[in-house]
């Protein structure tokens, strides 16, 4: 007995050790405390000679209120994630940064604390994010309630092709079918993520009615808000007819694909294993900028190039939100000083995903020379309708991006960018009006849905001939069986020792008795 | 206070509470899980859930079976290997050994990795149809050493009057050894079963990596479901990994048959 309540002693003094102590905040008010949970690789983590946004953040509420925080910052690489770590470590995050799909989710369960714009105030981030993005924030509603009063957009981005046009034809990325095309057999990766899959699945079902409604904006039939609210509705299907849709052809892709991967297409790509890779454009800049870094990949770099399929894509937001119980006042802080136009800027330079933030700062390094990506209005001449910067011999043509409805706040503002190349990292940071209104937001899908979603996404992985690796493997199973019961057959028989060593005469058993 | 005195029973309190803690209760949990649905009632709808759809028994049935072609092979290759090291006189066995155990001490994630830029190198994904077979070369290259290593140690410590005897007595060597050396070295062909069979159903790592996760095994649909986002995952995937711990136990229960079936308690029994 005693020696069960020694054993019982032990396991309470473990018990207690392992559960997670009451955080920070319930010790000491002094003791200022910040749980972030975002992705991975996604804020500036500082190098060797500079400091991670988030020691420069430490630094900057030391200098401003005196006093130390402890940020806690851990990394997850799915939404899905996130919302179970959430659900199971309840009131411990302050700060947490899923997508806008994963948003409304859980809002809808009232898991987030709502902004607090009145006492306490988030004037940084009002007053630069675009406010393209604050209208998109204020229109997605669920059960009455906008994302804009819960979430703070941190980054965005589009999904698209990455793809290497030394293999590839232009023209046939421009069309979700590129990855269905026999000339691009065993080249072709997409994500191994349903969600994102399923996407272009769709694109590729419903190409025809989707090509059909572009047209009609094209030709001013429908206006851009319509022509998007069209396509986000075909992009968002789950009735049964799209999801058999989607899994006849995702079975034919998966036969021909090279494989699936979440984080390994970068490297492949710039490696030349594969020649298309379905991407978000974050992770194409990252991409695009290690296939042409010769310290990375050696002599053999690569020119890649991303696009958006002219049926439409998706794109994404990422946002800040803050769970039940969490600091609101130091998390607001941290967002105000995360969304600051040269944090912004850090973050994005380092991640490759596009800031919410559009201000003139944001504006001026993109025009910068030296830095960014093209040249403002003044630098550029006309000739033969064509741009150019540069005098004399040195012409180089550049094309305008007209990107005014992320960076104008007032009628008349105009922010153009001229830039030397299309189609490569600006283009997927900055992608013009045209393609970003070809691009849907992600809906919350029910319980019932995503389950079906996930049961074709298992069934679509089997591919069309689905079972023949199997049998081949049964079938070998098999004859192993069948060989090993006519190993014990040989060895009951006897017949390997028959006639025995030499000079020795086999018995029998039943002679010997 | 004499109760509490130190006997040499309580060195063992330190593994039973680690057992109950990290062993004890997540099956607890997991039973708990597998048995309600999202809002904690009793059902049996997750296991009918799983049965009821053929792409999951086939994923079940394909991961034993690349399980089961691993195990044999790497047993066809490792006991060969064991026994040359165990049997002949080389003076640097010890060091031939430590060769075969050499990859164990990378880790594990790095060298599929490796594996993967080799078998690219080799051609392998060329034609996009060999991905069963890259994750089969996968599972044998990383489960190989377990393999050898519980068979040298048997092997190694047979008793060499026995075979000497068989042979005495007129046995052929090929007979001394499917009659002698094979049943007396069965606990370590079932350890090295062990050791291989019931991780390579799971170890998606491998089936990714290789098979550019155009190949699901059980492990990885386990994954999936946990992460689905839908509000009956936990339940789902604790379904599955209720059902292939009973198979696994099933699988147990037969290579202990073996085990008991060779009276060989004697040398090298219950090595793992």
């Amino acid at each position: 007995m005693r020696k069960f309540l020694c054993f019982l002693l032990c396991c309470l003094a473990v018990f207690s050790a392992l559960c997670p102590l009451p955080s920070g905040k319930a010790f000491a008010a002094e003791d200022l405390e910040l749980n972030i949970m975002n992705w991975e690789e996604y804020i500036d983590e500082g190098d060797d000679e500079t400091p991670s946004v988030i020691d420069s953040f430490i630094e900057y509420y030391k200098d401003k209120y005196g006093k130390t925080v402890t940020v806690n910052y851990s990394t997850q690489g799915t939404n899905e994630n996130m919302y179970t770590e959430l659900n199971v470590n309840k009131n411990h995050y302050d700060l947490v940064c899923p997508s806008e799909y994963m948003i409304q989710k859980m809002i809808k369960e009232d898991m987030l604390e709502p902004i607090n714009r009145t006492s306490l105030n988030v004037d940084v981030y009002d007053s630069g994010v675009s406010p393209y993005i604050a209208n998109l924030f204020k229109q997605i509603t669920i059960d009455g309630k906008s994302l804009y009063d819960y979430a703070c957009c941190y980054m965005w981005g589009t999904m698209g092709y990455v793809y290497n046009p030394l293999f590839v034809d232009q023209s046939d990325v421009e069309h979700w079918s590129a990855v269905w095309n026999e000339k691009y057999d065993n080249k072709c990766t997409i994500k191994d993520s349903v969600r994102d899959s399923y996407v272009l699945a769709l694109g590729y079902s419903y190409s025809k009615q989707l090509l059909e409604l572009a047209d009609q904006w094209k030709k001013g039939e429908i206006t851009a808000e319509e022509y998007n609210l069209q396509i986000t509705e075909i992009f968002n299907k789950t009735d049964y007819q799209s999801l058999s849709l989607a899994l006849d052809c995702l079975k034919v892709l998966n036969d021909s694909l090279y494989g699936y991967e979440v984080d390994s297409g970068k490297k492949d790509m710039a490696a030349g294993k594969i020649w298309i890779n379905f991407a978000w454009s974050g992770d194409a800049v990252y991409a695009l900028d290690y296939a042409e870094d010769p310290d990375m990949v050696g002599q053999s770099t690569a020119e890649l190039y991303y696009t958006v399929p002219l049926e439409g894509s998706n794109i994404f937001f990422d946002g800040w939100v803050m769970p039940k119980g969490a600091n609101v006042e130091l998390a607001q802080e941290f967002i105000n000083f995360i969304q600051r136009p040269d944090i912004a800027l850090r973050n994005m330079w380092y991640i490759g995903y596009t800031t919410s933030i559009a201000t003139e700062e944001i504006f001026d390094y993109l025009v910068d020379e030296e830095e960014g990506y093209g040249y403002r209005e003044e630098d550029v001449t006309l000739i033969d309708g064509a741009y150019f910067v540069g005098e004399g011999e040195d012409l180089t043509e550049v094309f305008p991006v007209d990107l005014t409805y992320l960076f104008a706040r007032e009628a008349g503002d105009s922010y153009v960018v001229y830039t030397d190349t299309l189609g490569r990292q600006f283009s997927a940071q900055y992608p013009d009006f045209d393609t970003v209104n070809r691009c849907t937001v992600m809906r919350h899908l029910s319980d019932s849905e995503l389950t079906e979603l996930n049961n074709i996404w298992a069934d679509s992985k089997e591919g069309t001939s689905g079972t023949k690796g199997l049998y081949i493997a049964i079938a070998i199973a098999f004859g192993l069986i069948v060989f090993a019961a006519a190993a014990i057959w040989v060895d009951k028989t006897g017949i390997l020792n028959r006639h025995g060593k030499k000079g020795y005469t086999v018995v029998k058993k039943e002679d010997i008795y | 206070m004499n109760a509490l005195k130190f006997s040499r029973k309580n060195l063992g309190i330190p593994y039973a509470v680690f057992l109950a803690v990290f062993v004890i209760l997540p099956l607890i949990l997991i039973v708990y899980y597998a048995f309600t649905d999202a809002n904690g009632a009793f059902t049996l709808s997750n296991f009918t859930n799983f049965f009821k759809s053929p792409t999951n028994v086939t994923i079940l049935i394909r991961s034993f079976g690349i399980a089961f072609l691993s195990t044999v092979l790497c047993l066809v290759i490792g006991y060969p290997v064991a026994y040359l090291l165990a049997r002949s006189n080389l003076k640097k066995s010890g060091v031939l050994l430590m060769l075969f155990v050499l990859p164990m001490w990378i880790n594990f994630v790095l060298r599929t990795a490796a594996m993967k830029e080799l078998l690219y190198f080799l051609g392998m994904y060329e034609s996009g149809k060999l991905h069963y077979l890259n994750t089969v070369i996968g599972m044998v290259y990383d489960y190989l050493p377990v393999t050898i290593l519980p068979l040298y140690t048997v092997i190694q410590k047979l008793d060499k009057n026995v075979l000497e005897a068989s042979s005495d007595l007129g046995a052929k060597p090929l007979y001394t050894f499917i009659n002698t050396t094979l049943p007396l070295s069965m606990p370590g062909i079932v350890s090295a079963i062990t050791m291989v069979f019931l991780p390579s159903t799971t170890s998606y790592v491998i089936s990714d990596t290789l098979g550019n996760s155009k190949v699901t095994i059980i492990g990885k649909l386990i994954e999936n479901k946990f992460n689905s986002g839908a509000a009956d995952s936990w339940q789902a995937g604790s379904a599955i990994a209720l059902v292939l711990l009973l198979l696994i136990f099933v699988t147990m229960f037969i290579s202990g048959k073996f085990q008991n079936d060779d009276d060989s308690s004697a040398r090298g029994n219950g090595l793992w």
